[in-house]
């Protein structure tokens, strides 16, 4: 069996180190996996998040079959670790956009600031930062849904909700979210 | 933390399931007292509405834009069968090379590299379904797009016309062209266009960098359109809010030239108007310098602003555009068009402002249907012919005001849309009118008249028509089509000023256009100009000689309408009863205008609440009225309405009705639908009708009412700012609280303005709109528009008016629920003087100062305010209650008992329960009242017997009759009683009852359970009352004064 596999087991067991571990492990999965996509880089050929995922679902779980308990583990880690990529990214990009301090002049007589999808993630990961402390429950939801691309019925049994209640709060989460962007 | 959250929760997922109506009523129960959380969960309810795919696609995909990540193409480098020579520019969607095509043909092109992170393949296959539409334009204002195809690294790219010129607007600015140069230049770029939309092709991004000027062989400026066919290739079918913003950031650049229906990025639905759209702004942009919109103002906002600023504001004019610039700007816009600023101002105000708004209208059906028809219009201005531009009508403004509700009552922004009927017009219309009176007159007095007279008259008439007229064409066209009642105010101003040099030889001409001018200002609501219009018109009248008495009559009647409108009622009386008295001497008493006179003063003593007085002189009035023009006429109907009016107000309220619709019924068939009377008919009926309660009817004669009006007087008119309040308090009624908000606020701006800050009708409205904000619970900004209106009401010194106390009430009560209590306090104090003390109706504001005293434990003072509200209004029972238990808590012994004795003898003899109860307990709290105590057992007994199926009320009436057993010597079943108090959840009587088992049980010789009881109330109830915050609906102070007065009794009985 698998390191992951084996952790899984562990923190279905309430061990205490185990989640942190799978988390690392998942998190130097992931992370090796966008490198070397990105090191590629085909433009045009995206890469998506959720299908990062669930690549490195395949390659540190394989095609063994864990108890579905087991398999909510992990995409909490994986949620937990493609967003901190994802977060991580888009600030050091962001910090390389600022850090020169040097204003492009174009042909264009505007131009939209570059790669503004950063900075709306990153408002949107202080927002969730936010909310978990108010709906715990919800903004976990968010994290297995966004970024590790679950559907609503793996959600609800990752959460032990139902999968009606997953939606209710699928939706309170998405409005709250929005309008918690929009406010600022 | 955790609790509140998932309330929430729950209260949203609830709430959305529900229809609009059903989820105010659920708000209001499950939020009930919790604003704050009734506005978290109608924010995110609101926010709901546009959520829409909102997180629902994956985080943006992370291969796009790496860091340092570089275009790997350069100058040399071969694209298929292009040879990159190098960069000639570099835009939002990508870098432009000049490149060199060898084969079949050799020649120079245009090439276009379209930044990573697009679907290559289908934004390839997109363009080859257009190729050969594409291929159908040949223009020599449109750059060819010959081919497309991907680069090695995947990417697409165009290869076009190579045209070597300059962005259009660079190029007019750098020539310094004039505004007639840069029409010509613009009207080229129109047929360009013109000519793809008729091939089938629509460009979809018409910005000045998609305008090159170049030369023809002539060495004429050619403006060429190029990229056509490139942005349909490149925009992906269905956006969504995050690809939407990627192709925006990648593609459109600046959203400076998209249309509504483009930022509307759901549909898809785009035709050749969204080009006529963006021409519009290329428009603006070529005669103001800038664009509609402030891009980087747009760009910093956001997508929703840019979406919401495209979609729903209005821009402002071109001409208001450069009116508004620093005059630094405005100089040097005006030297790059080789014009000076007024004159370049002047140029584009009128015909150019209407065409440029049209082609930027929001609905695209009110657009220019093509770019020749945009280009015809500019051509028919640069020929000086009519253009077929015009302000958008009054109807049309309504509806999208009512659609896009938020901008409906903006205040400023609505003084702009300002509508009011044409100045020629109206004062055609006048004019006419006065000469039609003329010619009545005449005919009356045709014995007296001679033909001489008639002459001089028809001869001043027409002088006056001429100078009005060349006043009026001074001030230009716009005025002439009447959009602006600033600008007629303006104008009239202006008339006005002058008339006193320019006229001082012909004091009759004077007092004639003085006239004219005093009801064109009570058209547009100036009454108080109005006013001093017709004052100086009477004077005139009365200097001349020979006296003019028709004329002084009619001036004194206008001027009666000027001081009525302003309600100065005594003044309205005076010179209405002097233009009565000539008329009657000069017509006669049968004559229309007797009858008209006798109706407005009618109006006078209404007003004046001499009712009686006012029927008899509605009365004459119609009857006049109808014997000289029949039971069917105008005038009649109006003699209707007052009478309908005062009838009501007499309490004949079926009578009054039947006149309301005979009046209605009258308008209409003489004046359709459409008419302000028709519309003021509407809302008399409405009143008529709401006295009788009939609520659904009364609504749908407003709603009517308000849409005649709207459209046909718009916004800054006091019948409509009346019927919008009427609106806006009817939206307060259905707790509908952000839009009677919204509507009131507007009102109340509107109103001031037009009839200054302190009329009856702005403070009704300062009224409604701080209840609103009490509802909100917005305390403080409550108190700020009650202080408005308290300040405005001692500045008219009627103080003696029951609105006044109401809005101090309502001032007092807005402070303490702010826990300002001494701010309350001096409030009350100041406007508690000694005469208003007198009034009965000042027994409201003492009740709250009482209770504000009671709170506050300044108990003594509180029982002088409770003798003093006694001594208006005995005939309330618990004011004995309540001063009875404030002079037995400040051992005013005496007193105490001469309440007592005068409580029981007026209501000792009671049938009601809750009355027995209260005198009772007052009457029992010391042992020796006055009233034998057999009665007082009495009392308690009706209590108890009356509602003993009321549970809520069981423990009060226990609990007087524990008493009563107590001061009986039963102390077995007094103490029964209290115990069974004890139980029950009515806390407000547990201290009382402690007192009272703890007296029992202490006689009953249990001495532990007696100092138990009494430790127990003496908690419930300490020597010092509580302060609690906020409201105090319950009055718990009251309840702690009855708890003390026994705990101290039980004290002095039980020794430690």
């Amino acid at each position: 069996m698998s390191d992951a596999t084996l952790l899984m087991g562990a923190v279905d067991r309430g061990e205490p180190e185990a989640a942190g571990q799978l988390l690392d492990l998942v998190y130097a999965e992931l992370r090796g996996l966008a490198a070397s996509k990105l090191a590629r880089d085909v433009p045009g050929q995206t890469l998506q998040p959720t299908a990062l995922v669930h690549e490195a679902w395949l390659r540190l779980i394989g095609d063994r079959n864990p108890k579905f308990k087991n398999r909510a583990h992990f995409f909490r880690a994986a949620a937990e670790a493609m967003r901190h990529i994802l977060i991580d990214r888009a600030r050091r990009k962001r910090t390389h956009r600022h850090g020169g301090g040097y204003e492009r002049v174009t042909w264009e007589e505007l131009e939209v600031a570059d790669d503004a999808s950063d900075d709306r993630l990153l408002a949107l990961d202080e927002a969730l930062a936010k909310f978990v402390q108010e709906h715990p429950v919800q903004a976990d939801l968010v994290k297995l849904r966004y970024f590790a691309g679950m559907t609503n019925e793996e959600v609800a049994d990752a959460l032990g909700i139902s999968v009606s209640t997953a939606k209710n709060y699928w939706t309170f989460a998405r409005t709250w979210l929005l309008h918690e962007l929009e406010s600022h | 933390m955790s609790e509140a959250p998932r309330r929430d929760q729950e209260i949203f997922t609830r709430a959305l399931e529900l229809t609009a109506p059903e989820r105010r009523a659920f708000l209001d129960r499950a939020c009930h007292n919790d604003s704050s959380l009734r506005r978290r969960i109608e924010a995110l309810l609101v926010t709901h509405d546009r959520v829409g795919d909102f997180l629902e696609q994956p985080p943006e995909e992370i291969a796009r834009g790496r860091p340092g990540a570089t275009v790997s193409e350069g100058p040399g480098d071969r694209i298929g069968r292009y040879k990159l020579l190098q960069q000639i520019g570099e835009g939002g969607c990508g870098v432009v090379y000049m490149a060199e095509q060898e084969e079949p043909v050799r020649r120079r092109v245009a090439l276009k590299i379209i930044k990573p992170g697009m679907d290559t393949r289908s934004v390839i296959a997109r363009f080859e379904a257009e190729r050969q539409v594409l291929a159908l334009m040949d223009h020599p204002n449109i750059a060819k797009v010959f081919d497309a195809g991907s680069t090695e690294s995947g990417r697409p790219y165009f290869v076009m016309e190579l045209v070597r010129g300059i962005k259009i607007t660079d190029f007019c600015d750098r020539e310094c062209l004039a505004t007639e140069q840069r029409l010509a230049l613009f009207i080229q770029v129109c047929h360009a266009v013109q000519h793809a939309h008729q091939k089938g092709i629509i460009h979809r991004d018409i910005k000045p960098s998609n305008i090159l000027v170049t030369a023809t062989l002539e060495g004429a400026p050619l403006p060429v359109v190029i990229d056509f066919g490139i942005a349909k290739a490149t925009t992906s079918v269905q956006l969504t809010d995050k690809t939407f913003f990627t192709a925006f950031e990648m593609l459109i650049g600046t959203p400076d030239y998209m249309s509504p229906e483009q930022a509307e990025f759901a549909s898809v639905d785009v035709d050749t108007r969204t080009d006529i759209y963006s021409l519009g702004v290329l428009l603006y942009e070529l005669l103001t310098g800038s664009t509609p919109f402030d891009s980087r103002r747009l760009l910093k906002a956001g997508l929703d602003e840019i979406r919401r600023v495209i979609r729903d504001e209005e821009p402002v004019r071109p001409s208001t555009r450069l009116l508004r610039m620093t005059s630094e700007d405005l100089t040097s816009i005006a030297r790059r068009r080789r014009s000076e600023p007024p004159k370049l101002v002047r140029s584009v105000a009128g015909d150019l402002d209407w065409i440029a708004m049209k082609a930027l209208e929001k609905d695209r059906t009110r657009r220019y249907e093509t770019a020749n028809g945009l280009a015809l219009d500019i051509k028919r201005f640069l020929a000086h012919e009519t253009i077929t531009a015009r302000p958008p009508s009054r109807f049309y403004r309504f509806k999208k005001l009512i659609r896009r509700n938020r901008l409906l009552f903006v205040g400023l922004g609505l003084l702009a849309l300002l509508l009011v009927t044409g100045l020629i017009a109206v004062s055609a219309a006048l004019a006419r009118e006065q000469q039609a009176r003329h010619v009545a007159d005449r005919a009356l007095q045709s014995a007296k008249a001679d033909q001489l007279k008639a002459e001089t008259e028809a001869t001043r008439s027409r002088q006056v028509t001429r100078f009005l007229e060349e006043m009026l064409q001074g001030v230009g066209p716009s005025v002439a089509r009447g959009d602006d009642t600033k600008m007629l105010r303006r104008i009239l101003d202006r008339t006005a000023e002058s008339i006193g040099e320019q006229l001082s030889g012909q004091p009759d001409v004077e007092a004639q256009l003085r006239g004219l001018i005093g009801r064109l200002y009570v058209e547009i609501g100036q009454f108080d100009l109005a006013e001093s219009m017709h004052t100086n018109q009477v004077a005139l009248y009365r200097k001349s000689v020979p006296i003019r008495e028709t004329d002084l009559a009619t001036a004194l009647f206008d001027l009666g309408m000027a001081y009525w409108k302003q309600r100065k009622l005594t003044e309205a009386e005076r010179v209405l009863d002097e233009s009565l008295a000539i008329r009657r001497r000069v017509f006669g008493p049968e004559h229309a205008t007797v009858a008209a006179t006798l109706n407005n003063l009618g109006a006078v003593y209404r007003r004046q609440r001499r009712l009686e007085e006012s029927e008899k002189l509605t009365r004459e009035g119609l009857a006049i009225r109808k014997r000289l023009f029949g039971d069917e006429h105008l005038d009649v109907a109006e003699s209707l309405r007052n009478l309908a009016i005062v009838l009501v107000d007499r309490g004949q309220r079926d009578e009054g009705e039947a006149a309301a619709r005979e009046m209605l019924a009258i308008r209409r068939r003489f004046l359709g639908n459409e008419h302000p009377l028709v519309a003021a008919a509407l809302t008399d009926l409405a009143w008529v009708v709401g006295t009788a309660n009939r609520t659904e009817e009364v609504e749908s004669l407003e709603t009517e009412a308000f849409g005649i009006q709207r459209r046909l007087l718009g916004d800054l008119h006091p019948d409509v700012a009346r019927s919008a309040y009427l609106l806006g308090e009817r939206m307060r009624g259905h707790g509908n609280l952000a839009e009677a908000h919204a509507v009131l606020g507007a009102v109340v701006s509107i109103q001031r303005q037009l009839l200054g800050e302190g009329h009856p009708d702005v403070l009704a409205t300062l009224r409604s709109l701080a209840l609103t904000l009490e509802s909100e619970g917005q305390w403080a900004e409550a108190e700020t528009v009650h202080r408005a209106a308290v300040a405005q009401w001692r500045q008219r010194a009627s103080l003696d008016d029951p609105n006044y106390r109401a809005e101090v009430e309502s001032l007092a009560r807005a402070l303490s629920m702010q826990r300002r209590y001494d701010d309350t306090s001096a409030l009350l104090d100041e406007t508690l003087t000694p005469a208003i003390l007198e009034q009965p109706y000042c027994v409201g504001l003492l009740e709250q100062r009482i209770d504000l005293r009671g709170r506050l434990g300044q108990l003594r003072d509180a029982a002088r305010d409770a003798a003093l509200t006694l001594q208006h209004r005995p005939e309330d029972d618990w004011r004995y209650s309540v001063l009875a238990a404030l002079q037995a808590i400040t051992r005013d012994t005496a007193g105490y008992e001469d309440t007592c004795r005068r409580y029981f003898a007026r209501f000792g003899t009671t049938r009601d329960a809750f009355v027995a109860d209260r005198l009772a307990k007052a009457c029992l709290l010391r042992p020796n009242s006055g009233p034998a105590l057999a009665d007082l057992d009495g009392l308690a007994d009706l209590a108890l017997a009356g509602v003993a199926k009321d549970d809520h009320a069981r423990p009060y009436f226990q609990l007087c009759k524990a008493i009563s057993q107590l001061r009986l010597g039963r102390n077995a079943d007094a103490l029964d009683l209290a115990s069974k108090v004890l139980e029950s959840s009515r806390t407000f009587t547990h201290g009382q009852a402690c007192a009272v088992a703890a007296m029992a049980h202490w006689r009953l010789g249990n001495r532990d359970a007696a100092r138990a009881m009494l430790a127990r109330g003496q908690s419930l109830a300490p020597p010092i009352l509580p302060q609690r915050d906020g409201d105090d609906p319950d009055r718990a102070w009251l309840a702690w004064i009855f708890s003390r007065i026994s705990l101290e009794e039980a004290a002095l009985l039980i020794t430690p």
